[in-house]
């Protein structure tokens, strides 16, 4: 894996975004050596066709599930 | 039983090379398809590698912070759909359905069953419930500022 340690890593405590420290994760896998990956979605602002649709299919996806509950 | 179905990556992806209109378009009649047949619960598509971090776990509680990108491009997830389906060969079926994701090249859709509840035992149902709930109070918050912010984006326009 090629990746770089950041200056986080030294504080072992990963800020979030705004500078704040965040709640850690409990080690997912004791005993281990494990990883979370965090990835950010493609946003669809730049495609308003793209926008309205998912808007729309996850309106229907809500309605689906109360439905269902 | 609920399954995920992991889109991976390929060299494309990695590189941010974005679908062509037609494929958002016959993966969007997909995804119609998907919902009216009652089986997608969500899905999305991830940015390449290189926009994320890594977060290591070490025995001894070492957490490091690991920018990407992440080289092993076959492991690697370029997007997801979470189905609901009555057994793995249905979505085994529904994923031969689908669009080819990555024209071009080769590329793989891997499934994979989530743990439900009852795979903890049943004396661990009513715990689950609570945690339900108090995840579904968090969501119904999160919901509510989405909802305010394309109200207030909307209202901008």
């Amino acid at each position: 894996m090629r990746g770089k340690t950041t200056k986080n890593s030294e504080a072992g405590n990963p800020p979030s975004s705004n500078g704040k420290r965040v709640p850690r994760s409990p080690d997912p896998m004791p005993g281990e050596e494990s990883e979370i990956e965090i990835r950010p979605f493609y946003p669809l602002e730049d495609s308003p066709e793209a926008r309205a649709k998912e808007l729309e299919l996850r309106a229907y996806l809500e309605a689906q599930a109360k439905k269902k509950s | 039983m609920r399954v995920m179905v992991i889109v991976k990556a390929t060299k494309n992806s990695e590189a941010g090379k974005m679908p062509s209109k037609e494929l958002l378009t016959a993966m969007g009649k997909f995804n119609e398809e998907l919902v009216k047949a009652g089986i997608m619960l969500d899905g999305d598509g991830l940015k390449p590698s290189s926009k994320g971090k890594r977060i290591r776990f070490s025995p001894g509680s070492k957490r490091t912070v690991i920018d990407g990108p992440f080289t092993e491009t076959k492991e690697l997830v370029a997007g997801y759909w979470i189905w609901q389906v009555k057994s793995l060969d249905e979505a085994v079926e529904w994923a031969r359905r689908c669009p080819d994701p990555m024209p071009g090249e080769e590329s793989e859709l891997e499934i994979r069953p989530f743990y439900e509840p009852e795979d903890f035992g049943a004396e661990h149902l009513e715990d689950f419930k609570a945690y339900e709930d108090r995840l579904e109070k968090g969501l119904q918050s999160l919901r509510q500022k989405r909802i305010d912010a394309e109200e207030r984006l909307k209202a901008k326009k």
